[in-house]
C-alpha cells in the first residue's frame, strides 16, 4: 500500500468517524423515544439495515433510484407507524392533524409526546440513515452531512436533543466536511490540524456564548446551583415535560391564596410517559377525551376560589374539578385545568370540585384488569429500566394481594427507608434504580417517580401528578401557597374507581426543609414571602410583614393535622399524605434540568472528555500551526551543545549557525559550499567558524582548542536570535 | 631558476611552489586563460592527461608546448594525420643487422610530455595506440612491455570544427583523459596584449624549464597524499550518481577517481593538505563533462554538470 493510498484510507476512516458521530447524535435522540416506548431490537435492526442498504445502493443505484428508495422507505415507515396508532387517535391522522403535528414538532413539541413515539422513531430513523450512508458510499460527503445535520436540526427544533448531543452532531459534520475538503485538495492528512482548530473554536465559542442554546452544557462545568431556577419551576411550568434533576432550591415567594371549604392538594396536572430521567405528557393536544367529569365513585362537592398573587401559567385546583368560572380555561386529558393565557394577580377563579370518596375495601376489590389502551399508556416503562427495580418491587410486594395493597406497601416502604433531601446529585441513568439502590435521599419527584416506576413494573397503572401542597393555613378557610409548596405525587388507577392519590414522600422532613426556607427568606427581608391574610395587596411590600402563622404555630398545626387526611383522598391509605399538610413546601420536585448538585467526584461524562480532548487537540494544532512547538524545539536545540567528539561538535555548531543564517538571510543553496555561503551572508565570526569547520572536518584537525573556539563563537552568536 | 630554491619547506609547500612556478612560467607565453593554465598544471600534478578541444588558432598547441618547455623533461610532439599508424606512435621492433636481433625502436610516446596534435584526424586504431600508455604508463609492442618515463602526460588537441574530416574519439579513449579543456577566444584587451608580445620574437622561444622531472614526481606524490574526507568522497559520488541519473551516459568510476585526483592537485596548488568542497566544484566541470552523453539533444555536457553541482547538496 503506497503512501497516497494510505492517505486516502486514513481520510476515509476519519470521514466515516465524523459521519458516525453525526448520525449517532440524532439516532441517540430517536433511540431515547424507542427505549421509552418501542422495540429497540427493531430499531437497531432497521438502522443497521438502512446503513447496509445505503452502502449497497450507493454502489449500484443512481441518484434517482436513491430518491425513489428513500421515498419507499418513508412510505413503509409511515405505514408501519400508522398501523400501530391506537384507533382513538386516528383523528390526528387528518391532513390538518398531521400539519398541526409537524408544526408542533418544529416549534418545540417533544417527539416523546407523539402518541406512539417509539414506533414513530423506529419508522423515521432509517430514512436519514439510509441517505447518509448512500451519499457517503458515493463519496458525496457534503450531502451526507447536510442530511445528517438536517435531522439533527429537526430534533433540535423539537427540543429533544441535549446541547451536548447537538454539539457533537455539528462537530461530527464539521469534521466530516473538513477532512473531506482536506482530502479533496490533496493535502496531507496532517493538515487536518486546521479542522481541529475549527472544531475547538466551535466548542469554545458555543461554550462561552450563553446565547447559544445548550451552550454551557457541553463542558459539564455547570455551577453547583442553577442560577435562578427553583424546584417549583419544573413542576408548575405549563410545559409538557419534566425532568428529574439534581439539587434544587425552594422559592419562598407566595404564588396564590385559596379560599376553600376544605384542604386539598392543589393539583395542576399529571404526566403519563416516563423517559427514565423525566416525564412527558403525550398527545395532550389531540386527546378527544378532554372534559371535566366527576369521579366515578362519587364524592363530596366543594368549591375553591384561587387568587393568584403572581403570574401563573397554570391553574391549580383541587382534585377532581368539574367546573371552573373566571378566566377562560381548558380541561386536559389528565383531569386538570389549563388557562388560556397567563393568570395575573387579580384573575381570581372559582373551581367546583368533587372530592372522590372511596373506602379501602372498594379499592381492594377493584379489578386487576384494565382497558388495553389505559394499561399500555400507564404501565409504560423504558426498555432500559433495569430488571432489578422489578425484582425488588416483586419481593417487596410479595404478600400484597391487590394493586391497592402493593401501592400501600411501596408508599410506606419508600417513606420509611429513604430520607428527604433537596441536595442530591443528578441521577446517572434511571431515576428509579438510582434512587432505589444508590441513594439514600431525594425529594418528592424522586419518591413519586420511583413509586410510579415500581408500580408500573408490577403492571399497575400509575402516573405522576404535580401541583402544590395545601400550603400554609392562615384562616379557617384560607391557605397561602408558596413556590416551595410545589409538589409531586402519585396517582394510581383503580378500575371502576379512577385515579387515587398516593404520596410516598416523607412529610416531616419536607416540611422542615420548607420551614427553613421560609424562615431564611424572612430573615433576608425578601419580598413576597408572606401575605397578610386580610390584605392581599401587601404582597409587594418588601418589609417582612408579621407572618400570619409563626413558625412554631405551623409546626403545631402540622402535628395537629397529621391525622387529618388531605381533603382529596379519603382513603385511609392517604394517611401518610396527610402528614404533608401544613405548610408544606413544595417538595421539591422535579428539578429543573440543570440544577445539578455536582458533589460527586466521578469521572466527567464521556462527552465532556471528548470535548476536552477536542479542545486540547485544537489548541495543540493551533500551537503547532503557529510553530510554537518547533520553535521551542529549535530553542532547546540551539542552547543544547553537548560535547562528544570534535567532528560531531563542530558539525553541530555549524548546523546551528546555518539555521541562524537561514533565518536571518537565506538558506544555503544545495551546491553552495559553506565557505561561499558565509562569505555571502555571514559575519567575520561566522567565516571564522566555517574556517574552523573546514579545518576540523576536511583537514582532520581534531584539536580541542578549535572546537572550543567554535563553540564560544557560536555561544555569542546565538543571541542574535533573540534580537531578531 | 630551477629547483631547491627554498631550504626545507614542507613537502606540500614545495609542491605548491613548483606548481605555482609552472603556472607563472606558462603565463609569460599565454595571455589570459589563467584558469586553463591552472587546470592543465593541476592535471599534470595529478598524473592525468589533458584534451584541449577548441576551434583552431586559439593557442591550444602553444599552451601545450609552453607547459612542456616549463618542465625540464623530454617532450615529443606527434602530428596526427589520417594515415598515421599505431607503430608511428609507440615505436616498432626493428631487425638489427649487426646483432642479428630485433631491437625496439621507441616511438614518440616515450617522453615526459607527449603532445598529440589534432588527435581526431587519425583513425580510431591509431588513436587507440595511446590508450595503454595513458592509463597504464606502459607500451606493449609485439608482446614486449616497455614503461614510459615518469612523469608522463599526454596533451592532446582536437579541432571541434570541420568534423567531416575527422574521427571522433571513442568513448573509451575520451574517458582516459583526466580533463578536457576549452580555451575560447581571448578578450579584446588580452588579444591586444597577445599581439604585443609576439612583436620581435615569439616568447616561447625564450621559455626555460622551471621544474625538474624529480620535482614533478615529488609533487605528484604530495598530491596523492592530500587528505580527502569521507564527506568529500560522498560528495563526489553523489555528483557522479546525479549524472548517471540525468544523462544517457553518466560519469564512470574512472571519472570519479579523476575528479578526486584533480581536487587533490587543486588543493595542493592552493597550498592545502586537504580537499575542500570548493576544490571538487572547481574541477568537476573539466574532469567530468567530456565523459557524459546527455539525454536530450538540447542539453550540453556542461549543463548537466552545472546542474549536478547546483542540485547535489554539498
Amino acid at each position: 500500500m503506497n503512501d497516497t493510498t494510505r492517505q486516502q484510507w486514513l481520510c476515509r476512516a476519519l470521514v466515516v468517524t465524523g459521519l458516525s458521530i453525526l448520525a449517532s447524535s440524532y439516532l441517540r435522540v430517536l433511540y431515547t423515544a424507542v427505549d421509552i416506548d418501542g422495540d429497540p431490537r427493531l430499531f437497531f435492526g432497521l438502522v443497521a439495515g438502512a446503513v447496509i442498504a445505503g452502502l449497497i445502493a450507493g454502489r449500484f443505484v443512481p441518484i434517482s433510484g436513491a430518491i425513489v428508495s428513500g421515498a419507499i422507505i418513508t412510505a413503509l415507515g409511515s405505514m408501519l407507524y400508522i398501523s400501530t396508532i391506537p384507533p382513538e387517535y386516528s383523528l390526528s391522522l387528518t391532513i390538518s392533524g398531521l400539519w398541526g403535528d409537524t408544526t408542533a414538532l418544529l416549534t418545540g413539541m417533544s417527539i416523546l409526546r407523539i402518541i406512539n413515539a417509539g414506533m414513530w422513531a423506529v419508522a423515521v430513523a432509517p430514512i436519514p440513515t439510509f441517505l447518509v450512508s448512500y451519499f457517503a458510499t458515493r463519496r458525496q460527503f457534503g450531502y451526507s452531512t447536510l442530511i445528517g445535520c438536517g435531522t439533527v436540526a429537526f430534533v433540535v427544533l423539537t427540543g429533544d436533543i441535549s446541547g451536548t448531543d447537538a454539539l457533537l452532531g455539528v462537530l461530527g459534520g464539521v469534521f466530516t466536511l473538513g477532512v473531506d475538503g482536506v482530502e479533496r485538495r490533496g493535502a496531507r492528512v496532517m493538515k487536518t490540524d486546521r479542522v481541529l482548530v475549527v472544531l475547538a473554536l466551535v466548542l469554545v465559542v458555543t461554550a462561552s456564548i450563553s446565547i447559544v442554546p445548550g451552550g454551557s452544557a457541553p463542558l459539564g462545568a455547570g455551577g453547583s446551583t442553577g442560577s435562578g431556577e427553583t424546584v417549583e419551576a419544573s413542576l408548575t411550568r405549563s410545559d409538557d415535560e419534566l425532568s428529574v434533576g439534581g439539587s434544587i432550591k425552594l422559592s419562598p415567594d407566595v404564588r396564590f391564596t385559596v379560599e376553600s371549604d376544605r384542604e386539598s392538594y392543589w393539583r395542576i396536572g399529571a404526566y403519563d410517559r416516563y423517559t427514565g430521567d423525566g416525564w412527558v405528557r403525550t398527545a395532550d393536544t389531540h386527546d378527544p377525551n378532554d372534559e371535566l367529569t366527576g369521579p366515578k365513585s362519587g364524592g363530596s362537592k366543594f368549591t375553591q376560589t384561587v387568587s393568584p398573587r403572581a403570574t401563573l401559567s397554570v391553574m391549580p385546583a383541587a382534585w377532581r374539578p368539574i367546573s371552573v368560572s373566571g378566566p377562560a380555561a381548558d380541561a386536559t386529558s389528565f383531569g386538570g385545568l389549563r388557562p388560556e393565557g397567563r393568570l395575573q394577580p387579580g384573575d381570581n377563579y372559582t373551581v367546583e370540585s368533587i372530592a372522590p370518596r372511596h373506602s379501602p375495601r372498594e379499592l381492594r376489590n377493584a379489578s386487576g384488569s384494565y382497558p388495553d389502551d389505559l394499561r399500555d399508556r400507564y404501565t409504560q416503562l423504558p426498555d432500559s429500566t433495569p430488571d432489578d427495580v422489578s425484582q425488588y418491587t416483586e419481593q417487596l410486594t410479595a404478600n400484597a394481594e391487590t394493586p391497592y395493597d402493593s401501592a400501600r406497601v411501596i408508599s410506606t416502604h419508600l417513606k420509611e427507608h429513604w430520607n428527604y433531601s433537596l441536595s442530591v446529585p443528578e441521577p446517572d441513568g434511571q431515576v428509579a434504580s438510582t434512587f432505589l439502590f444508590d441513594r439514600e435521599a431525594g425529594y418528592c419527584t424522586y419518591f413519586a417517580t420511583t413509586m410510579v416506576t415500581m408500580l408500573r413494573s408490577q403492571e399497575i397503572p400509575a402516573r405522576l401528578a404535580v401541583g402544590y401542597a395545601p400550603g400554609q393555613r392562615v384562616g379557617q378557610n384560607e391557605w397561602v401557597v408558596r413556590g416551595l409548596d410545589a409538589h409531586a405525587w402519585v396517582e394510581v388507577y383503580f378500575q371502576d374507581v379512577g385515579w387515587v392519590r398516593f404520596d410516598p414522600t416523607p412529610a416531616e422532613p419536607r416540611q422542615q426543609a420548607e420551614q427553613a426556607a421560609i424562615a431564611a427568606a424572612r430573615e433576608d427581608d425578601a419580598a413576597n414571602v408572606d401575605v397578610s391574610s386580610s390584605d392581599p395587596n401587601e404582597t409587594d411590600t418588601p418589609t417582612p410583614t408579621p407572618t400570619p402563622e409563626p413558625t412554631a404555630s405551623t409546626a403545631t398545626e402540622a402535628a395537629d393535622q397529621s391525622t387529618a387526611t388531605p381533603g382529596d383522598e379519603t382513603t385511609p391509605e392517604t394517611g401518610p399524605a396527610s402528614a404533608y399538610r401544613p405548610e408544606a413546601f413544595a417538595n421539591a420536585s422535579a428539578a429543573v434540568s440543570d440544577d445539578d448538585g455536582g458533589s460527586t467526584v466521578e469521572l466527567p461524562p464521556a462527552s465532556t472528555i471528548l470535548f476536552g480532548i477536542t479542545i486540547a487537540g485544537g489548541l495543540l494544532a493551533l500551537l503547532r500551526r503557529w510553530g510554537v512547538f518547533s520553535g521551542l524545539r529549535r530553542l532547546v536545540w540551539l542552547w543544547n551543545l553537548s560535547r562528544s567528539d570534535p567532528k560531531a561538535d563542530v558539525a553541530a555548531v555549524y548546523d546551528r549557525l546555518e539555521y541562524l543564517l537561514t533565518r536571518e538571510h537565506r538558506p544555503r543553496e544545495p551546491g553552495e559550499t559553506r565557505r561561499e555561503y558565509v562569505r555571502d551572508v555571514g559575519t567575520r565570526e561566522d567565516r571564522r567558524l566555517v574556517a574552523i569547520y573546514e579545518q576540523v572536518i576536511y583537514a582532520g584537525d581534531r584539536s580541542d582548542s578549535l572546537v572550543s573556539e567554535a563553540i564560544e563563537l557560536f555561544k555569542r552568536r546565538r543571541w542574535t536570535l533573540v534580537r531578531w | 631558476m630551477t629547483d631547491n630554491v627554498t631550504a626545507e619547506p614542507a613537502d606540500g609547500e614545495r609542491a605548491q611552489a613548483i606548481a605555482q612556478r609552472i603556472v607563472d612560467n606558462v603565463e609569460t607565453v599565454i595571455v589570459g586563460h589563467s584558469d586553463t593554465i591552472e587546470q592543465i598544471v593541476t592535471a599534470v600534478l595529478a598524473g592525468g592527461n589533458v584534451l584541449l578541444d577548441d576551434v583552431p588558432g586559439v593557442g591550444k598547441t602553444m599552451l601545450a608546448r609552453s607547459l612542456a618547455r616549463s618542465v625540464a623533461g623530454s617532450f615529443r610532439r606527434v602530428q596526427f594525420t589520417p594515415d598515421l599508424l599505431p607503430g608511428d606512435i609507440t615505436g616498432v621492433n626493428v631487425f638489427n643487422q649487426k646483432t642479428r636481433e630485433f631491437e625496439f625502436q621507441s616511438g614518440p610516446i616515450f617522453a615526459n610530455v607527449v603532445l598529440a596534435d589534432e588527435i581526431n584526424r587519425a583513425p580510431p586504431k591509431t588513436q587507440s595506440a595511446l590508450l595503454e600508455a595513458m592509463e597504464e604508463h606502459q607500451v606493449t609492442v609485439d608482446g614486449e612491455t616497455h614503461p614510459v618515463p615518469a612523469p608522463f602526460t599526454v596533451i592532446a588537441t582536437q579541432n571541434s570544427v570541420a568534423a567531416d574530416q575527422t574521427y571522433s574519439l571513442p568513448v573509451a579513449e575520451i574517458d582516459r583523459f583526466m580533463k578536457r579543456l576549452q580555451l575560447g577566444y581571448p578578450g579584446a584587451s588580452e588579444e591586444a596584449e597577445l599581439l604585443d608580445r609576439i612583436v620581435g620574437g615569439h616568447p616561447i622561444e625564450s621559455l626555460s624549464p622551471v621544474a625538474t622531472v624529480e620535482e614533478i614526481n615529488a609533487a605528484q606524490r604530495v598530491v596523492s597524499t592530500v587528505r580527502v574526507e569521507s564527506s568529500i568522497r560522498e560528495y563526489v559520488t553523489a555528483i557522479a550518481e546525479y549524472t548517471r541519473e540525468h544523462a544517457r551516459l553518466g560519469v564512470s568510476p574512472r571519472g570519479s577517481i579523476a575528479l578526486v585526483r584533480a581536487a587533490q592537485a587543486r588543493a595542493t596548488l592552493d597550498g592545502r593538505s586537504y580537499v575542500r568542497p570548493s576544490d571538487v566544484q572547481s574541477e568537476a566541470l573539466v574532469t567530468l563533462a567530456h565523459r557524459i552523453r546527455p539525454t536530450a539533444e538540447t542539453d550540453s555536457q556542461a549543463t548537466v554538470i552545472k546542474r549536478a553541482l547546483d542540485s547535489v547538496q554539498v
